[in-house]
């Protein structure tokens, strides 16, 4: 343990996660034989000590690709590395031996703990399943305990007697039970209020900084995204549409889809904006050829419904700096914010 | 199978404050004390401890309730009342024993069925069909056939037909708390299939299974009556309550008293085992709680 | 119809239970709201907004009693009308929509049946003019393949669509105020971007005024002209919505508001109000955010703040200090270089 307790140098030359043309298919409903992708040739990579947001709404995927990144199920297509181990089988040695590493915080507090267990008992469940044999340290438990705010009174407690807040602050405790290096945040603070989700989003910032953490933070919620990442993709019916620094994303986002999504959210700076993607996203696995936002589009439509949105799906294009978006018109997307303001 | 059935430290207060509120689990719950009290007492709580466990007295055969025996006697002149109360252990015995077998057999498969899914899961579900399938009393009589006659092979042939029941109640809660976030979370902890099923899996699927549980304890009171009174379970001079009232049928016209009161005890026994098992329903059925 | 405002709420106070075991979740609520205007009522989890919306349409939940005030709607008092009369006000003057309509609607009915019969029950209207006033309250909120949405159940639509036909069904018979409680939060952004400015169009061309009922100070931004902020069942504070998100004067509004992420606060400490909602209120002789509060003084702890006009007519606030301290309370935020030049005053 004393080892890893240190965050550990970041090595330039590999990402701490690679995930390459990642997939996973499911049966469509009602027709036997087809498939829905839930998810499609993903790719990215977080750094050491980087935060990754990926940004999407019901039916991206961001979901199954959080399943995926955590071996709760198996991705059908591409690969999933850790550290430069590829670790995309979930029941793989590598995977479980990665487990330690790879911790997870999920979106409903009271729900992820068992009603019945304490918080010791929730806390020390990582170390006896990855230590076993080994007598819990007890102040092990205390420390962790006062590192995410909570104090020796609530070791006995259960779930329903904690808040939400309390409770994520449990969850968050287990997560760093095993000096975790790369956490998956998925969506931490919907279900919380305003003034507790402060207090989560203000912790976690804390524990990144002191331990070097990583972290993949799930959200639909831009304004929390866009205050705790570095980089943000952006996920449409299962695809990355676009993949920027968080400051390029917000400024300058190059696709119409990811333009609509930050001209919806309502801000208390401004209010919400124009409504710019209009329509339902379509049915699951209805997209068979094509640009999957382009039954949405707008910025289809002011160009005169170019022919080529409905031939071909426009690839992930990298411009510069890293920025990634796959419009076949990416050049022509405006900066939303002003345009939106007048 | 203790660390199974075993209330949970917390929910004693929980049990408590619900059924002060409703009467009739109340009553129930009085009836089971008071049942369980004389079961452990056995022969001691009997007016008569001797002719209770098979004493006969002939002298007194058949004689009307009355001041000294206040249920009368049968036509061996034993008291009834003392029969009744000795036989309380035969009947809460065996029907503790078989429900816990039953769950021992079947919460486990159920868990690991609903859990696991896939192959495992129609494989044990598909052999809880079969035993379902198979009449329970044509079951007894194999097993009574092949075992010989006696209180304990009556109670295997009743576990026997009885763990599916827990089985698909056991799977059931399996399916649902599979999807639960808290055992989705344990998963991405690393946590081991065992270990979630005998940790997170079975200690939350027990609410439901306690109600069942009490219910058929009941249930399998009447189920070892009837076993008994066609000849497949207790065995004279043993007292039992069905097989009392199997022996007093014959003279139900003129000593009416010799089957009526052992039915009536098997009547109260069930009856407030299911009034007790209805109240915790309400009250720990996953449903009803925050 | 009477001068004045369309709504005016005063010193609601709503109960459940007795005894020992009362709790009074709404603590002497006033409000109002003019014609035409759209009011917001803001908060967190437990501060009674919701409560507030159902005591309006008079549909509490069971156990819980209005114990004392008034709801004052056009001149007549909700709040001690017979629910008969209570039940041609409601559905045809006052309407509701929810934050879940595929809960809020009735899984085996079309939405035709149900719309309709709404339309039958309040307005005078018969056969082919109820299916006609149906349709023409679809078309307008702006619900593509009107047919095919009459025609179908809830379940085949999606949560925007049913939001939609929701709105629809309030608007049917016209009403005065439109009560809507959090009615984009289940909805995925872009969708609860377009129900959000479906609302704003139609409030704007038919003139009703709303109560809107939500946590997100970003949809109060939207939507509202003006915000009443609860806590624990209490006013905290009522102001001009871009007032309010401009420069709060409840220390309970500061902490909120300094609480949303914000780009001008990336990666720095957000403000934390410390402690939690106290569960019983009722029994707390002062001010309700004591325990919260960072500039709490002795008479904080044994007299309630009563709302009272600071500075401007329009700004009612419930605090002892309102109006006396001109510095920012400390809620742990991280002030960040630009904000100390900018005076510590401005929020927004």
């Amino acid at each position: 343990m004393s080892a890893s307790t240190t965050p550990s140098v970041p090595a330039p030359a590999s990402p701490l996660l690679r995930v390459t043309g990642l997939g996973r298919d499911f049966p469509a409903p009602g027709r036997s034989g087809s498939v829905v992708h839930a998810v499609a040739d993903v790719a990215f990579e977080v750094r050491e000590g980087e935060v990754l947001g990926v940004v999407g709404e019901s039916g991206s995927g961001k979901t199954t690709l959080v399943r995926c990144l955590l071996g709760l199920i198996s991705p059908t297509a591409g690969r999933i590395e850790f550290a430069g181990v590829n670790i995309t089988a979930p029941a793989g040695p590598e995977r479980r031996r990665s487990r330690r590493d790879l911790q997870v915080v999920f979106q409903d507090p009271v729900g992820s703990l068992d009603p019945r267990l304490s918080v010791r008992d929730l806390v020390a469940e990582p170390l006896q399943t990855h230590e076993p044999g080994i007598a819990i340290d007890e102040a092990r438990i205390l420390s962790l305990l006062e590192e995410v705010g909570l104090a020796r009174i609530h070791l006995k407690r259960r779930a329903h007697e904690l808040s939400g807040g309390q409770c994520q602050r449990v969850a968050i405790a287990r997560a760093l039970a095993l000096r975790p290096r790369l956490v998956v945040l998925d969506e931490p603070t919907s279900s919380l209020d305003v003034s507790v989700q402060a207090q989560i989003l203000n912790l976690l910032s804390d524990l990144r900084q002191r331990h070097g953490l990583s972290y993949i933070l799930v959200s639909h919620d831009l304004s929390v995204v866009r205050h705790l990442t570095d980089r943000v993709a952006v996920m449409y019916l299962g695809r990355i549409v676009e993949e920027a620094t968080t400051d390029d994303l917000f400024a300058a986002s190059r696709h119409p889809y990811a333009r609509a999504l930050l001209a919806a959210a309502p801000s208390v700076e401004r209010g919400a904006g124009a409504v710019l993607a209009r329509g339902d996203p379509p049915r699951e696995g209805a997209v068979e050829a094509g640009c999957p936002f382009r039954s949405r589009c707008w910025l289809r439509e002011q160009l005169g419904q170019p022919e080529i949105c409905d031939r071909s799906a426009p690839p992930l294009v990298e411009a510069p700096e890293g920025h990634r978006a796959a419009c076949h018109f990416s050049d022509h997307v405006m900066d939303p914010v002003q345009e939106v303001k007048s | 199978m203790s660390s199974l059935t075993a209330p949970v430290p917390g929910r004693l207060a929980q049990w408590r404050a619900a059924l002060s509120m409703d009467p009739l689990a109340l009553a129930g719950l009085v009836v089971v004390v008071f049942l369980t009290i004389i079961a452990i007492l056995g022969p001691a709580a009997a007016p008569y401890p001797e002719q209770g466990i098979g004493t006969a007295n002939v002298a007194e055969a058949a004689s009307a309730p009355g001041p000294t025996h206040l249920l009368g006697t049968d036509q061996l002149g034993r008291d009834v009342l003392s029969r009744i109360i000795v036989g309380t252990r035969s009947a809460l015995g065996i029907s503790v024993a078989v429900v816990a077998l039953a769950i021992a057999i079947g919460v486990p498969l159920g868990a690991i069925a609903g859990y696991r899914r896939g192959r495992l899961d129609a494989v044990i579900m598909r052999s809880t069909d079969l035993a379902l399938a198979f009449p329970p009393l044509l079951l007894a009589m194999a097993i009574v056939a092949a075992l010989g006659p006696g209180l304990e092979h009556a109670a295997i042939a009743l576990a026997i037909s009885w763990w599916p029941w827990y089985a698909r109640l056991a799977r059931s809660t399996a399916v649902s708390l599979r999807e639960r976030p808290f055992v989705e979370a344990a998963r991405a902890i690393g946590v081991s299939d065992r270990r979630i099923i005998l940790r997170h899996i079975i200690p939350n699927s027990l609410s439901p299974i306690i109600v069942q549980a009490t219910v058929d304890v009941g249930t399998v009171i009447l189920a070892a009556g009837s076993l008994a009174f066609i000849g497949l379970g207790a065995r004279a001079p043993q007292a039992d309550w069905g097989l009392m009232v199997a022996e007093g049928r014959t003279v139900i016209l003129d000593q009416w008293w010799i089957p009526t009161f052992p039915g009536l005890a098997i009547f109260i026994a069930v009856l407030a085992f299911n009034l007790l098992g209805d109240g915790l329903r309400d009250r720990l059925d996953p449903r009803h709680r925050r | 119809m009477t001068e004045g405002p369309l709504l005016r709420v005063r010193d609601l106070a709503v109960e459940f239970g007795t005894g020992a075991a009362m709790t009074r979740p709404l603590d002497g609520i006033s409000f109002e709201v003019g014609r035409g205007e759209v009011v917001g009522i803001v908060g967190e989890t437990g501060c009674g907004k919701t409560l507030t919306g159902l005591s309006i349409l008079g549909i509490l939940p069971a156990g819980a009693v209005i114990s004392r005030g008034s709801i004052d709607f056009d001149g007549v008092d909700l709040a001690s009308l017979p629910s008969r009369e209570l039940e041609r006000i409601r559905g045809r003057r006052i309407a509701m929509v929810f934050q879940n309509p595929a809960t809020a609607l009735n899984p085996v009915f079309t939405i035709r049946t149900q719309i309709e019969h709404v339309v039958r029950r309040h307005l005078e209207l018969s056969g082919r003019d109820i299916r006609d006033h149906v349709r023409e309250t679809l078309v307008s909120v702006g619900l593509p393949e009107t047919e095919r949405v009459l025609r179908s159940y809830p379940h085949q639509l999606s949560g925007g669509m049913l939001q939609r036909a929701m709105i629809a069904m309030a608007l049917s018979c016209g009403p005065e105020l439109l009560i809507a409680d959090e009615p984009t939060t289940a909805l995925d952004v872009t969708i609860g971007a377009q129900v959000l400015d479906l609302l704003r169009r139609l409030q704007e061309s038919r003139g009703f005024s709303v109560v809107f009922v939500t946590h997100d100070l970003g949809v109060v931004r939207t939507v509202t002209d003006r915000v009443v902020v609860l806590y624990a069942g209490r006013v905290a504070e009522e102001a001009p919505t871009t007032d309010l998100l401009r420069a709060p004067l409840h220390p309970y509004s500061e902490g909120l508001i300094g609480a949303v992420p914000r780009p001008d606060r990336r990666g720095r400490a957000l403000a934390m109000i410390p402690g939690s909602v106290p569960t019983d209120p009722a029994r707390i002789a002062g001010c309700v955010f004591v325990d919260r509060c960072p500039i709490v003084i002795d008479r904080c702890r044994v007299e309630r703040p009563l709302v009272r006009p600071v500075g401007a007519a329009d700004r009612l606030v419930a605090c002892h200090l309102a109006g006396e301290r001109t510095r920012r309370v400390d809620f742990g935020a991280d002030p960040g270089p630009e904000s100390s030049a900018a005076g510590g005053g401005a929020y927004l």
